[in-house]
């Protein structure tokens, strides 16, 4: 469902007029979690999980396992967070992290299938089982619906801002490839989009 | 619609996509087990031993009464799980029965699909098995509920003509 008003960022909001001290706020729950502090890590997580969560949906096209992997993600940001050094947004690591461990288990689910390849079904059919969720808008579906290349690299592109120089290093592709699938998502979309609004 | 019309109407639509989504679930006790149960990872000093072996010494002075009524507790909840699981198992075998006999007269794709499947049911019953020595592991269920709708979708996918398995 689509978060509104998360009642911890609500909080932090009416309680601290501007942004520098939401991020000192976040700058504390960082240090905390750094401490081993398991509640503000559960504040920070609480912050961040309607982010991660739809990145990881959005790059899977499948909710339970785009719920597996922001679960991984926050276990992983766990044990990495101590070496975090504020040189970057907390929020930027953290979507950089989201995006590398999403690709990874996209991949490991692309292999596991591959063994069965020999049934006749592509990845391009296998994916997105619930991509008719209620909780997705019309563009999402859509998204959904893509072909895994050419999903992965609209969303990392259109609706996360990467460069095709940066999707490439992260899909091991070559940039024009980044910009060939783009091409055809775009395409396949205005298709899918315009036909179906 | 022009091409003009129709890039603005994508364009739009990228423009008005939601940046957060909630997850249906609550995420977080997954986390906090997987976290609780990384804490050996974390370099102990001395104070941190000494109250450990403290602790630890308390523990055993109270041992006789305590430990009574934690096996009691535990043996409910290990219970509780196990009968979540057979209940599971149950419905899977149930469901999984249901559409090899819907199917048993349709062409298939592959010859060798039978092996695919056993090979999916060897992985359940060791998640199964896995799940009997440590039941609380949330991970665990995920994977059983995850292997019952690929055998179930892989029986699908092998047979023509067939509608979508409803996932667990």
């Amino acid at each position: 469902m689509y978060k509104k008003n998360s009642p911890v960022i609500g909080e932090i909001n009416s309680e601290n007029a501007t942004g520098s001290v939401v991020q000192e706020n976040e700058r504390k729950l960082i240090a905390a979690s750094q401490q081993r502090d398991t509640s503000a890590f559960k504040r920070l997580y609480e912050l961040h999980l309607g982010r991660v969560y739809s990145l990881c949906l959005r790059l899977s096209g499948n909710s339970a396992e785009a719920e597996d992997i922001a679960q991984e993600v926050f276990i992983e940001v766990w044990d990495a967070i101590v070496r975090f050094k504020g040189e970057s947004k907390f929020s930027t690591w953290l979507y950089q992290v989201t995006t590398n461990i999403a690709i990874s288990h996209i991949r490991k689910r692309q292999r596991w299938w591959a063994r069965f390849n020999v049934l006749g079904r592509d990845d391009e059919q296998i994916q997105n089982l619930d991509a008719g969720s209620e909780y997705l808008t019309e563009l999402d579906r859509c998204i959904a619906e893509l072909p895994e290349q050419a999903r992965l690299v609209f969303v990392l592109f259109a609706v996360e801002g990467y460069r095709h120089d940066e999707i490439g290093r992260i899909l091991d592709i070559a940039p024009g490839t980044s910009k060939a699938h783009y091409a055809r998502a775009r395409k396949m979309l205005k298709d899918k989009f315009d036909h179906d609004t | 619609m022009t091409h003009n019309e129709e890039k603005k109407s994508l364009d739009d639509a990228l423009k008005n996509l939601p940046r957060e989504i909630e997850p249906e679930k609550d995420l977080w006790p997954g986390i906090e087990y997987a976290i609780g149960n990384n804490r050996h990872k974390r370099a102990y000093g001395l104070p941190q031993v000494a109250a450990v072996l403290l602790v630890g010494v308390f523990a055993l002075s109270q041992w006789n009464g305590w430990v009574a009524k934690t096996e009691s507790d535990s043996k409910y909840r290990d219970a509780v799980v196990e009968v979540a699981v057979i209940a599971m198992e149950q419905q899977h075998t149930a469901h999984k029965e249901a559409l090899l006999s819907r199917y048993k007269d349709q062409t298939v794709l592959a010859d060798d699909w039978h092996a695919h499947v056993d090979a999916l049911t060897a992985a359940r019953l060791a998640l199964v098995e896995a799940l009997e020595r440590d039941p609380y592991n949330p991970y665990l269920i995920s994977m059983l509920k995850r292997t019952y709708n690929q055998e179930l979708q892989l029986i699908e996918s092998v047979h023509i003509n067939t509608p979508t398995v409803s996932r667990l």
